[in-house]
């Protein structure tokens, strides 16, 4: 397994994941981080966060999970990866774990980059060095990985089959577009699973009842992230052992 | 489906080629864009976003209707209101998913190389292209147009205002052309579509609101053209520090910068060493 997580490690091109995470959270945050009334503080640092959280996670990191999972396959999908990884006394298993703990290492960074770039941005956006919410923006960060974990199995799972990029995000695309709608809604909000990043990240989940972590009730974070997730890496991974690799 | 098909594909109307040459490209595209996920695309596109609309009226029918029943609000704006948004990106992501797909048919199976080693023009093949995508794009605009009418004959939102709906359409993908020519030139210069694609997937970031870019932007272009055809602001979309561009400039911006853009892309696959 660990000289799997290796192998993966190796064929992933670092640079490129860099460049593509760094792309949303450069733009999102160089939109204005300063909500332009140009106080400074903890107050305004907040509501800076507020709002280029809000541009991220709403469309763009639900979406870079798709193009990650693509990016991971790619390598595979082009002439005979596949075959000559799998002709190797290999387990499958142990292939699409590894794959996907990658992906979700790479899920990670991005939010770290985002993460940075809101710091360095907010510095040089004059929103002064007192009153950087570091606790709010770990937990942040944190639940936003966490809800984009099944999202990412999901991805994964098609990625591993389909060989175009697009079809696999155009699938991603429809999933995420009524995220928009949905995490506006009481009822569907917590159990649209394209709707938790966002919801995790930005505090426009629950605000009320007690049995909040990671930025989402109880019941959304065990049924809807941690219950999606077991379903879609697992059904990922019977289909991956079945597959019928030719390519 | 391997590299061979993909290949005896594209050669097989080449005589035509030789004779008829910008139909006979056109006709070799239908051929490639057969059995792949762009017709699907271009169908489901418009279809997902009519859905999301039941949905939205089965579920805030009340809140939604309301002022059009007090008569504050027209029928079509009661419609176009709250799935405009949604419209704008699925035209912009679909634009950078066609745009990828088509090329990636080539970059995937190699087929560059054993189309220009005939003689067929680059730079036709690129127009050729562009017009597939742009064609394809016109198919998921009008659907759209027909969901927002769908929509209003089911909930009863008066009779149909043929010319909003044909304005709402046709706007949004007049000034749709400067995106998917963009998209077109990056999916066809990099192999690997993960950069062309996340591109792609931030236009929503850049076209929704609050966005500092100037206004005859290709991302900011379609909100404009959304914006004109409801007739005021739109939910999700620019507030107060919206330019307002009439029709006749955002045609014109969309098209100085769709011939722009393509021409660019097409010289640069003119110039490229296929390998």
């Amino acid at each position: 397994m660990l000289k799997m997580l290796r192998v993966e490690m190796m064929k992933t091109q670092w640079w490129l994941v860099l460049l593509v995470a760094l792309m949303g959270p450069v733009l999102a945050v160089s939109l204005g981080v300063n909500p332009g009334d140009a106080s400074t503080g903890a107050a305004a640092w907040k509501t800076a966060y507020g709002f280029a959280v809000v541009r991220y996670a709403w469309l763009f990191y639900p979406l870079l999970a798709g193009v990650l999972a693509a990016l991971i396959c790619r390598p595979d999908h082009r002439s005979g990866g596949w075959k000559q990884l799998l002709v190797l006394p290999v387990s499958r298993t142990n292939v699409y774990l590894a794959k996907y703990l990658v992906l979700a290492a790479m899920l990670a960074v991005a939010n770290l980059l985002f993460g940075g770039v809101f710091v360095v941005a907010g510095l040089v956006d004059h929103l002064g060095p007192v009153g950087i919410p570091w606790a709010q923006m770990g937990w942040s960060l944190l639940g936003g990985w966490v809800a984009v974990l099944p999202l990412a199995a999901v991805q994964l799972w098609v990625s591993s089959r389909w060989k175009s990029f697009g079809a696999a995000l155009a699938l991603n695309v429809c999933f995420t577009l009524p995220a928009i709608f949905a995490a506006q809604s009481h009822e569907i909000a917590p159990w649209y699973p394209w709707a938790q990043p966002v919801l995790a990240m930005s505090g426009l989940g629950p605000t009320s009842a007690e049995d909040i972590a990671l930025g989402v009730s109880m019941t959304t974070l065990w049924v809807v992230i941690v219950g999606g997730l077991a379903v879609a890496l697992l059904g990922g991974l019977w289909t991956f052992a079945r597959a019928d690799i030719r390519a | 489906m391997s590299g061979q098909t993909y290949a005896a594909r594209a050669a097989a109307p080449v005589s035509a080629a030789v004779r008829t040459r910008a139909g006979a490209l056109w006709r070799a595209d239908r051929q490639r864009v057969r059995g792949t996920w762009l017709w699907p695309l271009t169908v489901l596109g418009p279809l997902g976003v009519t859905l999301l609309g039941v949905i939205l009226f089965l579920m805030r029918h009340d809140y939604m209707v309301k002022p059009f029943l007090e008569g504050k609000t027209s029928g079509f704006a009661v419609a176009t209101g709250e799935l405009g948004m949604i419209h704008v990106f699925a035209i912009g992501l679909g634009a950078a998913l066609l745009a990828s797909m088509i090329v990636d048919l080539e970059h995937r199976s190699d087929t560059w190389k054993a189309m220009f080693s005939l003689p067929i023009s680059r730079w036709r093949t690129y127009v050729v292209k562009f017009a597939w995508c742009a064609g394809l794009l016109a198919v998921s605009s009008a659907l759209m147009s027909v969901g927002y009418g769908a929509l209003m004959v089911w909930q009863h939102l008066g009779p149909l205002p043929w010319r909003e709906l044909a304005t709402i359409g046709g706007l949004v993908w007049v000034a749709a052309m400067p995106l998917l020519a963009f998209q077109l030139l990056l999916s066809a210069g990099f192999t690997n579509q993960a950069l062309p694609l996340t591109v792609g997937i931030l236009a929503p970031v850049f076209g929704m609101g609050m966005s500092r870019i100037p206004a005859w932007m290709p991302w900011r272009l379609m909100t404009q053209a959304l914006v004109y055809s409801t007739g005021g602001v739109v939910s999700g979309g620019p507030g107060v520090a919206l330019t307002w561009y009439t029709p006749a400039q955002i045609a014109a911006a969309a098209g100085i910068e769709t011939v722009v853009l393509v021409a660019l892309g097409a010289l640069l696959l003119a110039r490229r060493e296929i390998r």
